[in-house]
């Protein structure tokens, strides 16, 4: 019988669930697609870009068992994927293992005990130990004898867990006896139950991850490792990441990978299975402290580093296929799923935190890095050494050159400095180069905040670096030593003072110029087809230009808070509809789970800051025919267009000052622009919880006088309606372009691709279809007549701490999708 | 730091920063793409008086742990890394990089733009290469000029033999440029080990009475190594349990009438997929291998095919039909590399315990 497969999906945004779900259930969709399996999908993300295909079947319900059960009911599901679809979908596919036990559809992609380890470490614990690796040690203790029994059998130093508390989870640590006598009585009285887990702590050592896969005659390869720069103490999420894996000696690495392996075999996983591990410096001991069966931020990293393609791999493995026998999409040579993929770069993951934004609107939070995740997104920086690859990465996090300037920090007193490098804040990287600059030694920086001492000397380098280039204006030598760690001419220009065109016509006119390399498994030891490219500074450039009818699409960088997904949503449409159209598309961005980069969306990717030179250095290459940028880089847009390029923007809300306040339900009239009219399309409804969006019931044909300038670019933009006026009545308009947010929501209740109309009408490839769509709105009927979108905040309140209310429409990561019909 | 360069005999030259001694060298130039383990590969002895190019574009963090030596010293000539880490961090290591190589006279050359180096040499193969201070004409004409040994057995191998005790099994092993790995698996099995030079007679190991024989791995072209050693290996296979690895698999090929020709891709790194033929298992393990069996030279030599390279076919090891004899090409010691690739010592010293229990004889 054919498989009908049920992907379960991650559900609203938020931390640990960004958009690489969706990117691996897009590809994933694909891959069974092309088995001819019949393909499911249960998921409320209004964003979720797998969820507009249309060669799925999409169920748009909350995450709950009762709505699984009742989709594997009446679907007549066989076979349940919980591996692409973040914690929540482990969550609810262990559920429906437990509540339909020998009934259940077949799992695909992990197992239940993989599963049940991930959600809990008891049982993780255990299991380790059976298997004859190494866990965090931990004791139950009921009174205080015990606990002091437990932690000088364990040594100092411990950490207490009180077990059953009211509030939220207590953690405490205690260094020696004296710290213990303080808080035992105290942990204890904080358990319901009187009991508490004495650890083992582990606070300090360093974190490691390696990705592997196993398939079903027990191959297991390593697709890479990930080193965290900061030690166990802060969410790994929080932390600035690095693959290849540098500070480990290969006995320790061989070490941890054949550990990895056995995790695998012993959790029969069949799959993708990551797993994290905390090693002692002093001694390369190690613990596995997690495990994560699905494909979570670092399986999307290691992805976007090596080019391996994990996803496809990932469903052959799952579907029963052998890896040396799996079949992948054309473009890979026989072997690409097989060979361990070795990297000739260095690729670093770079957190981006929302606390500056809340504080600039007067939210209250606490800016301090824990163990519960506060970043909101990432970007990826790649290059040829650890100083390119992090001035890269630190670069397109901050979308412009801040990342080393000296008067940053110069407010900070020496008290202040030392607490934050004792506790992390958001400006990790600039509080350690601020304690370089101050003359901290290296080895008390490393003893201070047990970041591997290596990291302190790249800094310091390009510290020494950035003083050089300040010191030597227009001098060649520095500027040529300045490309090759990775500095860009925003900065150089910046530290010169003069302006980032000057330095970059200089820089050319000395024939100092970016060289691009591919990504690809084998670091050069084969002839691989690539289609992935990064900058540097040497001899050879790999990347040549793809064609001269190609479309450059210029992605938006790291989530911050708000529309993050909802915009990769966008420009995964944009993209995917300019293909469809016949261009050759090349994608920009260094957002590692942006959807822009799901391997079927472009032709071409290059993992790039979206800083302007960088952005113009691929302009120099490819020569596009058209460039699409996100309406809110102004800047930008200037530069392309003064260049002579034909430059079309992707109407951006945050492009115009909006006029909207958020007090209240407001009446909005949605309209598509097709570059001459403009035709009412929806009516919604927004307030501060939500966004409710319908057909309008009734449409007056009106020729609005539209405003000069980019309203005529088509696209879908919306007016406030005022209390008691008619739609489509003549009015003086303030227009804005529609939110993203709304753009998905529309999309997907109306049933109909908006934003694949407006690329047709942009660049001129319109159809009779379209014009007939337009025409006939009135007669059209809508696949849902209406539909809201509910924002999410309450895990967005807990992890940041937050007290009081805010801007939803402005803030929120995450929504949820309620569809009427 | 100074300005220095790689050449290539194809006349290519690659400017960089000098790290290590400041001496000339001279060797044959290969790249490496394993990400871990650069000391292991400089020190073993199979890259005797080679230039390695790193494709790992971070060298050194690591530093140098002489628990990771597999000889006494770098055995290669030059080393091309891109970037170069100037201190080692790791609370294990006691030098770092550039101290060990200045110490052994080895010179480095940093800010090499080893990915298109190693696209060309993909390319043209390996060649001879030179790190000097100057680029001209002179260098490159002492660099047509150099003839590579073919002595490279004689020159790597032990002058005298030596013992390793243990209290089990008695294994002798032929060193033809032995690396230490070799002698740490033996360790594991507590053997009580010989290391005999490769100039050792028939007569001289049959007096040690082995109950087993390990052939080493080592530098060089398999063609090169004098006849005497093909004629104790066809003496000892029918005899003694035999083990042979890396350079040891490819003497055992040609005492068997197997050819060996060289690879138009060399393989040095250590993600390839290799397939055990029997059980279907696919392994890793470090590859160092510039020469290969002719498959078609294989047919009627009544031997075996027990491991094979996923990537492009290579044959990874054989076993002979009639004796307890076997090769592997790979490393099954590792250091550096994937440690599941053991099993052929396991498989060797179950033979040896067989033979010790007079199973076999």
């Amino acid at each position: 019988m054919k498989e009908r497969v049920l992907i379960i999906g991650s559900g609203p945004n938020g931390f640990g669930r960004e958009t690489e779900g969706d990117v691996a259930a897009y590809q994933m969709a694909s891959a069974l697609l092309d088995r001819h399996y019949d393909v499911f999908l249960i998921d409320n993300n209004p964003y979720s870009f797998t969820a507009s295909r249309p060669d799925i079947d999409v169920i748009t319900a909350d995450l709950t068992l009762d709505n699984v059960l009742a989709t594997l009911e009446s679907y007549n599901i066989t076979a349940i994927v919980p591996t692409v679809g973040s914690m929540t979908a482990i969550n609810l596919t262990a559920n429906v293992v437990q509540s339909l036990g020998d009934q259940a559809p077949k799992l695909f992609g992990t197992s239940y005990p993989a599963m049940q380890a991930a959600q809990n470490t008891k049982y993780l614990q255990e299991r380790l130990e059976q298997l004859n690796l190494p866990a965090v040690q931990t004791r139950l203790a009921t009174n205080a004898g015990e606990v002091f029994d437990a932690a000088r059998e364990l040594d100092f130093p411990v950490v207490l867990r009180p077990i059953a508390t009211p509030g939220p989870a207590v953690r405490l640590q205690a260094d020696d006896a004296d710290d213990l006598d303080q808080i035992a009585q105290d942990a204890l009285r904080q358990s319901l139950t009187h009991q508490v887990n004495v650890d083992k702590s582990i606070r300090g050592y360093r974190e490691i991850a390696l990705v592997v896969m196993r398939d079903c005659r027990d191959t297991t390869l390593m697709i890479g490792g990930v080193e965290d720069l900061d030690p166990v103490g802060v969410h790994s999420a929080d932390s600035i990441a690095i693959t290849p894996i540098q500070t480990l000696s290969d006995p320790i690495t061989e070490t941890l990978r054949t550990a990895a392996f056995k995790v695998a075999r012993g959790f029969k996983v069949e799959g993708l299975l990551e797993v994290r591990f905390a090693v002692r410096p002093e001694d390369e001991s190690y613990v596995i402290t997690r495990i994560v069966p699905y494909y979570d931020r670092k399986a999307a990293l290691i992805t976007a580093a090596t080019g391996y393609p994990l996803v496809p791999v990932m469903t052959g493995v799952m579907l029963g296929e052998r890896l040396d026998k799996v079949t992948l999409p054309g473009i890979y040579a026989n072997h690409t799923a097989l060979l361990e993929p070795t990297m000739d770069h260095i690729a670093i993951r770079f957190p981006v935190f929302a606390f500056r934004e809340l504080e600039k609107a007067d939210i209250l939070t606490a800016n301090r890095l824990d163990t519960v995740q506060k970043s909101v997104g990432a970007t990826i920086g790649v290059g040829r050494s650890v100083e390119e690859a992090l001035e890269k990465a630190i670069r397109a996090a901050h979308f412009n050159n801040v990342s080393f300037s000296p008067t940053v920090m110069n407010a900070l007193t020496d008290s202040e400095l030392i607490e934050q490098l004792i506790h992390p804040r958001d400006n990790r990287i600039f509080v350690l180069m601020e304690a370089i600059r101050r003359g901290y030694t290296v080895d008390e920086l490393a003893e201070l905040t047990k970041i591997d001492p290596f990291y302190f000397y790249k800094i310091e380098q390009i510290m020494t670096l950035e003083q050089s280039v300040r010191e030597h204006p227009w001098d060649i030598e520095t500027l040529k030593a300045a490309k090759y760690y990775g500095l860009s001419d925003g900065l150089v220009a910046r530290l010169w003072n003069t302006v980032y065109d000057s330095v970059r016509r200089y820089r050319w006119d000395n024939n100092v110029l970016p060289t691009y390399k591919a990504f690809e498994p084998s670091a050069g030891e084969f002839p691989e087809a690539v289609a992935q490219f990064y900058s540097t500074f040497e001899d050879e450039n790999e990347s040549e230009r793809l064609g001269d009818h190609t479309a450059l699409i210029i992605g938006s960088g790291a989530f911050r808070l708000g529309d993050g997904a909802a915009a990769s949503y966008v420009e995964a449409t944009v993209a995917d509809e300019l293909k469809a159209l016949g261009w050759q598309t090349v994608l920009v961005n260094n957002n590692p789970h942006d959807l822009l980069f799901v391997p079927q969306l472009g032709d071409k990717r290059y993992f790039e800051p979206i800083e302007i030179s960088d952005v113009m250095n691929v302009v120099e290459i490819e020569q596009p025919s058209q460039v699409f940028v996100p309406g809110n880089r102004i800047k930008l847009i200037q530069s392309l267009r003064a260049v002579g390029l034909n430059v079309q923007v992707i109407p951006h809300e945050k492009y115009l000052p909006s006029t909207m306040a958020a007090d209240g339900a407001t009446s909005l009239i949605n309209y598509f622009c097709d570059g001459q009219a403009l035709y009412p399309v929806a009516i919604s409804e927004q307030s501060n919880e939500q966004v409710t969006v319908s057909q309008p019931k009734k449409i007056t044909e009106v020729s609005l006088n539209l405003p000069e300038g980019d309203f005529r670019q088509p696209g879908l933009y919306q007016s406030q309606l005022s209390p008691g006026q008619l739609v489509g009545t003549d009015l003086d308009v303030q227009l804005r372009p529609m939110p993203f947010v709304q753009v998905a929501l529309l999309e997907k209740v109306s049933g109909y691709a908006w934003m694949r109309m407006a690329i047709r009408y942009m660049v001129g490839q319109e159809t009779q279809q379209d014009q007939a769509h337009l025409l006939g709105l009135k007669q059209w009927q809508w696949l849902h007549h209406r539909g809201t979108l509910k924002y999410v905040d309450d895990e967005f309140i807990e992890h940041m701490h937050i007290h009081g209310s805010f801007d939803n429409g402005r803030f929120a990561i995450g929504a949820q999708l309620i569809l009427d019909d | 730091m100074t300005r220095r360069y790689l050449i290539l005999q194809d006349g290519s030259i690659y400017p960089g920063e000098a790290f290590g001694a400041p001496a000339t060298t001279f060797g044959e130039i290969f790249f490496h793409t394993a990400m871990t383990g650069y000391q292991e590969i400089m020190t073993n002895p199979i890259y005797h008086n080679q230039i390695v190019v790193f494709t790992m574009p971070t060298i050194g963090v690591a530093g140098i742990n002489h628990r990771a030596d597999e000889a006494i010293g770098p055995m290669v000539k030059g080393v091309v890394v891109r970037s170069l880490a100037e201190v080692s961090t790791n609370r294990l290591k006691s030098m770092s990089l550039h101290e060990f190589l200045k110490r052994y006279n080895v010179p480095g050359i940093a800010q090499i733009d080893t990915r298109a180096l190693t696209r060309h040499l993909r390319e043209t193969g390996t060649q001879k290469a030179s790190i000097v201070d100057v680029p001209d004409e002179h260098a490159f004409d002492q660099l047509q000029a150099l003839v590579l040994s073919n002595q490279q057995i004689q020159q790597t191998s032990t002058p005298r033999a030596y013992v390793n005790p243990g209290r089990g099994a008695n294994v002798v092993v032929l060193d033809f440029g032995l690396k230490n790995g070799i002698l740490r698996k033996l360790n594991d099995y507590d053997a009580n080990v010989t290391v005999l030079p490769f100039s050792t007679s028939i007569d001289e190991l049959a007096n040690l009475d082995p109950d087993g024989i390990i052939l080493s791995s080592g530098p060089g072209n398999p063609n090169d190594v004098p006849a005497d050693i093909l004629e104790l290996i066809k003496h000892f296979q029918t005899q003694v349990p035999l083990f042979g690895i890396g350079l040891g698999h490819e003497l055992f090929a040609l005492a068997n009438g197997i050819q060996l020709v060289p690879m138009q891709t060399e393989h040095h790194g250590m993600n390839h997929p290799i397939r055990e033929q029997i059980t279907n298992q696919i392994l890793y393990a470090t590859q160092a291998q510039g020469y290969q069996i002719d498959a078609t030279s294989l047919k009627d030599k009544n031997m075996i095919v027990t491991y094979v390279d996923l990537t492009d076919g290579a044959i990874q090891g054989i076993r002979h039909r009639d004796y307890p004899a076997f090769s592997v090409q790979f490393f099954p010691d590792a250091s550096p590399g994937p440690i599941e690739a053991s099993q052929p010592f396991e498989d060797f010293m179950e033979l040896v315990e067989d033979r010790r229990k007079g199973d076999l004889s």
